[in-house]
């Protein structure tokens, strides 16, 4: 899952380091992407084309490895995803956008999904601010693939 | 705990348990406020049953998944 050729990837985007908490079959087992330098919440910052601007990304995951039957013979291992979190943030930590997907656990939404940020605030309604409400776009689950 | 980068990865990219709870211990307080040791016993309490899937409580979700750090090879709720 995080071969060398994956983490020298990895650093296109990122000055970052992954590890993973191990590779015994059928054991839930978590990815760490850690961040170089002291970056809140380990969030790495992202390597732009235009200097001056901060974005940074989050990611989480948890996978499991598998035996495959499906091959000849056995022997077949393969990564299976079991939860993930991408997230932008800009230099204030706003959250720009997020993909998830998270089947089990704490949360009750078990299909991936994007979400989008609020800032700046949308409203919707009739004309006029006193007619209008907010949109709480942030709080919407756009579904997407895995 | 700290990380210095070398030009090119580490060959060694599996946490020992050891290295994993340092790291749990050190980010699920940023995230949260809290101590890992107290998330856990707070998540395993179920304290955290039936949040909201929103931006206020994408923190616990997050830390969530990074259960396996302090518990590896887990399965099961973590």
């Amino acid at each position: 899952l995080v071969s060398l050729r994956k983490r020298k990837a990895i650093r296109c985007i990122a000055m970052a380091e992954a590890f993973t908490t191990g590779n015994a079959p059928s054991r839930r087992n978590s990815v760490l992407v850690v961040s170089a330098g002291s970056v809140p919440n380990n969030a790495l910052l992202l390597r732009l084309r235009t200097r001056g601007e901060s974005l940074s990304l989050k990611v989480l995951l948890d996978y499991t490895v598998v035996q495959d039957t499906t091959g000849p013979g056995s022997r077949a291992f393969r990564v299976e995803m079991l939860t993930y979190s991408y997230r932008l943030i800009d230099r204030e930590e706003n959250e720009l956008f997020a993909y998830h997907w998270h089947p089990d656990g704490l949360s009750p939404n078990r299909e991936p999904h994007l979400h989008v940020s609020s800032r700046p605030l949308l409203y919707v309604g009739g004309r006029g601010r006193d007619a209008q409400h907010e949109l709480a776009i942030d709080k919407a689950h756009f579904p997407t693939g895995r | 705990m700290s990380v210095k980068l070398k030009d090119q990865p580490t060959s060694k990219y599996i946490l020992t348990s050891e290295e994993g709870q340092a790291w749990f211990d050190k980010l699920i307080p940023e995230m949260l406020g809290i101590s890992g040791e107290e998330f856990l016993r707070r998540y395993d309490a179920g304290e955290y049953a039936n949040i909201l899937d929103d931006s206020e409580h994408w923190s616990l979700i997050e830390a969530e998944m990074m259960i396996p750090l302090a518990r590896p090879n887990s399965w099961g709720g973590c």
